[in-house]
């Protein structure tokens, strides 16, 4: 707890000027009425003498509860350490205070000490209350949890007394929970099924060597004699030959667009879809490289693409954060500008034919479904995951783009790509979670 | 503790809104005639309001505009006094204040929209009061209408005029309209083809009448028995009529499609609201104009009067609106609560410095209530707005309700003494002496002022 400071707000000065410009008034224009109404501010100068400066004693308790579907149970032991959570996860934070003074508290301003990464999305962190001798009042509001260890601070009190006069603030230690650490989810996250010619652990739609069952076809000479089902060889005479599921490598590219109309947010005060993107398309790339796959980073800019080749080597890692974290800065200008201009043409050569694409957009325009529509032409397995920047605005022209943006993901999932419509309510790790289980159960 | 909120607690803003209800009710014991400003200003505040909204509420705040001005100016001219003028405005900016106390500050783009507005309108108002001024000078709406039946002169060559001027109007208006007012850009060829066939029949259909008015009247040189038909089509008010209705209205369309033209063509953005504001001005100055022209019981120089008053106060607003934007844009503009405020300390002010002397009275009594009453109630909202702002500033809106109400029953516990107590003291010195001087009342507030000061000293 720190130190109380004590404000004493001169209130009476407004009224004194008043009743002398009313006084003036009445004087210069004749008006009794004028110079006796002088007297009405004067009650203020006199109120504001009754301000005292009493301190008060308040007990400030805080407790986190995580909401999240991976984890078992959402309570924790209060205050034992910090509270483990999976990032995009939201947690509920009842902060509780109570009037330990023996006066009323006609005017208690408290506010939370909200880590500032950890965004709050419902809720306040913020009260006033007028409390009575040990009465408690209690601050209820849910932020969403960002990876990483966030310690929570102290609560700052301010007092005012009833003239609001005198102001006392400082700020209270808090009891309870007060670290949340949030640690990624999707790291053993499967990849999807697009896969090159090499072995590896992606399940395909075609027979081969594998463990799991595939299908039985007849015999053709050549077959492994192991591959035999002599089962029913010893039934029927009949030669037949037992297909497992081929598992075959598989390699990513995480596209991300990076165009200067993904600086968007649906309000000021939201992050505009290319930090949504990026993030996704960072804790995807993660995810999948841990899982041994060789995955890239592709950056579209306004005339030229950026790119990491796939890999899952610590330069590559190093050069994926480094271009997603260069993306995100609004001028950001590619080192690489296409001979055309044309970013997605200069995409679309570039582009290995063996791989797997992770589109992240908000799909804003045209462009990305067109690109989407010349992946799919081209065979490609593409998964969209879209930031919703044009939700919960009542302005017509955010509207109205929310149903283009609408009809382009419906024409993109016509093209067969897994569209995953990704609005601000949804966490990030659910939303991973979702386009990977699509995958896998293709 | 500073999360940025411009709007002010619930509570608080209930609690303004009750004190300019009281103010309001207050001076009207007095001066009725402010009841009249109250819904000009909450006219004004829906249109002001409108303006920042969709391109249709733009239009509809656009129309709006000028009838609420018209009317404050008709009110403020049948006040009959300065002073009751004078309050008049002070209802209507208090309405209008507390409109922006509930609803909040209207935004840089409503004020640039509704000065806008308020200069089309002032231009339509001013050309009103110019027509207005021409009838009157030709003597009457049936002259005006007869000498704008004939304006191409008489006879044959008036007609052919007319014949030549209608459908030139009319070509020139197909052709002046955007197309993007009418159609999309998918289906710009087809619109051009059908314009341009229409702009060929009408240019054709006009050959074909001059054609045969040419004809008809070589014709009855020739035979004397058309001469009659020929009379009877030159000299038809139906024919004129119609032609003089295709013409103006083709004008019309002219200058608005000119207007609509020249701001598409010079913004970058797609909410330009330059089209929606002339929609909407034009009824709103166009439909009172023929109404107090044709309901015949409002002579023209009154309407003259009224629309040139209208022209210049909507000048003024204009003026007025486009400085305000800056104020606002600048984050310097007063909050709406301190309008409240000062609007009801102005509604006393002149209340009280409407009476001459002070003399036991009924009308004294009323005088005291108009003036004692709205000056606590500005007292208060002052009081009042300042916590709101500091608790929004600190909490945000959604502040809980309690210590509101314990802080709007302090301040209007604290404006409350003083009103009956000042009443009392002009009471009880009047009757001492008919006749309360001016310095001696200065010598009350001189010796209250004291006794505050001697507490103050006493309690630090």
């Amino acid at each position: 707890m720190t130190e109380r400071t004590v404000d004493r707000f001169t209130d009476g000065d407004w009224a004194v000027a008043a009743t002398v410009a009313l006084a003036g008034l009445g004087i210069t224009v004749g008006s009794q009425l004028l110079v006796a109404a002088a007297t009405l501010p004067l009650w203020y100068v006199a109120a504001a003498v009754l301000g005292s400066d009493r301190s008060a004693m308040v007990r400030v308790r805080r407790r986190v509860t995580v909401h999240d579907a991976s984890s078992e149970s959402g309570d924790a032991d209060e205050g034992e350490g910090p509270i483990p959570a999976s990032p995009g996860a939201t947690a509920t934070v009842r902060t509780t205070v109570r009037n330990d003074g023996s006066g009323t508290l006609v005017d208690l301003r408290v506010v939370d000490g909200v880590p500032d990464a950890l965004p709050v999305v419902s809720g306040s962190p913020r009260a006033c209350e007028t409390l009575e001798p040990l009465e408690t009042a209690t601050l209820e509001y849910e932020v969403e949890l960002r990876r990483g260890e966030h310690a929570f601070g102290d609560a700052t009190v301010r007092t005012r007394d009833l003239t609001g006069t005198v102001a006392e603030t400082w700020t209270a230690g808090v009891e309870g929970d007060d670290a949340v650490h949030c640690s990624p989810t999707v790291e053993t996250v499967p990849p999807g099924n697009g896969t090159n010619e090499y072995a590896g652990e992606v399940p395909t739609d075609e027979g081969g060597s594998g463990l799991e069952f595939y299908a039985v076809r007849e015999y053709e000479p050549g077959d492994q004699v192991r591959a035999i089902d002599w089962r029913r060889y010893a039934g029927t005479r009949e030669l037949a030959t037992v297909e497992y599921r081929a598992e075959r490598s598989t390699r990513i590219v995480c596209i991300v667009d990076a165009r200067p109309s993904q600086f968007r947010a649906a309000t000021t005060d939201r992050v505009p879809a290319i930090q949504r993107s990026a993030d996704a398309a960072g804790r995807a790339f993660e995810a999948l490289v841990a899982a041994g796959h060789p995955t890239g980073i592709v950056g579209i800019h306004e005339q030229g693409v950026t790119s990491v080749p796939p890999g899952t080597g610590p330069a590559t890692r190093q050069e994926a954060t480094d271009l997603l974290d260069a993306m995100q800065v609004p001028g950001y200008v590619a080192a690489a500008r296409s001979r055309t201009g044309d970013p997605f043409a200069a995409l679309l050569q570039s582009l290995p034919g063996d791989v797997q694409v992770y589109l992240f957009s908000a799909f804003v325009d045209d462009d990305p479904l067109e690109l989407v529509e010349a992946l799919r032409a081209r065979g490609y397995g593409v998964r969209v995951v879209s930031p919703d920047v044009t939700a919960d605005t009542a302005d017509t022209a955010t509207r109205l783009a929310a149903l283009e943006r609408g009809t382009r993901l419906a024409r993109a999932r016509e093209t067969g790509a897994q569209v995953l419509d990704w609005d601000r309510e949804r966490s990030l790790g659910a939303v991973l979670r979702t386009v990977v289980g699509e995958v896998a159960t293709e | 503790m500073s999360p940025p909120d411009d709007r002010l607690p619930t509570t608080v803003t209930r609690g303004l809104v009750l004190a300019a209800l009281v103010g309001t009710l207050a001076l009207a014991v007095s001066q009725p005639i402010v009841a009249a400003g109250v819904p000009i200003g909450l006219g004004l505040a829906v249109a002001v309001g409108a303006a920042g909204g969709s391109n249709r509420r733009v239009a509809l705040g656009a129309a709006l505009l000028p009838v609420v001005v018209l009317a404050g100016v008709a009110t403020i001219g049948l006040a009959g006094t300065p002073i009751a003028g004078l309050v008049a405005v002070v209802g209507a900016a208090l309405a209008a204040a507390v409109c922006g106390v509930v609803c909040g500050q209207p935004t840089a783009v409503a004020l640039m929209r509704t000065g806008g507005a308020a200069l089309c309108a002032s231009v339509l108002a001013g050309g009103s009061a110019l027509v207005a001024i021409g009838i009157d000078t030709v003597g009457g709406i049936q002259a005006a209408l007869t000498t704008a039946l004939w304006l191409t002169g008489d006879g044959v060559s008036g007609l052919l005029v007319a014949l030549i001027v209608a459908p030139v109007a009319v070509v020139a208006a197909l052709l002046v309209v955007p197309p993007a007012a009418v159609t999309v850009p998918s289906r710009y060829d087809s619109y051009v083809t059908s314009r341009n066939a229409l702009a060929k029949l009408i240019g054709i259909a006009a050959a074909v009448a001059i054609g045969g008015l040419s004809i008809l009247t070589v014709g009855s040189m020739l035979v004397p028995t058309l001469e009659p038909v020929v009379e009877a089509v030159t000299g038809s008010a139906a024919v004129r009529g119609l032609l003089a209705a295709v013409t103006g209205t083709a004008l019309l369309g002219v200058a608005v499609a000119v207007i609509a033209r020249s701001v598409w063509s010079q913004t970058g953005g797609r909410r330009n609201a330059a089209v929606a504001i002339v929609a909407g001005t034009l009824p709103g100055v166009g439909l009172p104009f023929a109404a107090a022209i044709g309901s015949g019981g409002i002579g023209t120089t009154t309407v003259a009067t009224l629309f040139g008053a209208a022209a210049a106060a909507l000048g003024v607003g204009w003026l007025a609106a486009w400085l305000y934007e800056g104020v606002v844009g600048r984050n310097e503009a007063t909050n709406p609560e301190t309008a409240v405020a000062a609007a009801l300390a102005v509604g006393g002010v002149v209340s009280g410095a409407s009476v001459d002397t002070a003399t036991l009275s009924l009308e004294l009594m009323r005088a005291g209530v108009a003036t004692f009453i709205p000056i606590a109630a500005a007292l208060f909202a002052y009081d009042v707005g300042r916590y709101g702002r500091t608790l929004a500033r600190e909490i945000g809106a959604e502040a809980s309700r309690r210590p509101q109400l314990v802080r709007l029953g302090w301040s209007g516990g604290v404006a409350a003494v003083g009103v009956p107590v000042g009443a009392l003291g002009m009471a009880g010195a009047t009757a001492f002496a008919p006749t309360l001087s001016v310095p001696a009342t200065a010598g009350v507030i001189v010796a209250v002022a004291a006794v505050v000061g001697g507490t103050w000293v006493l309690v630090r």
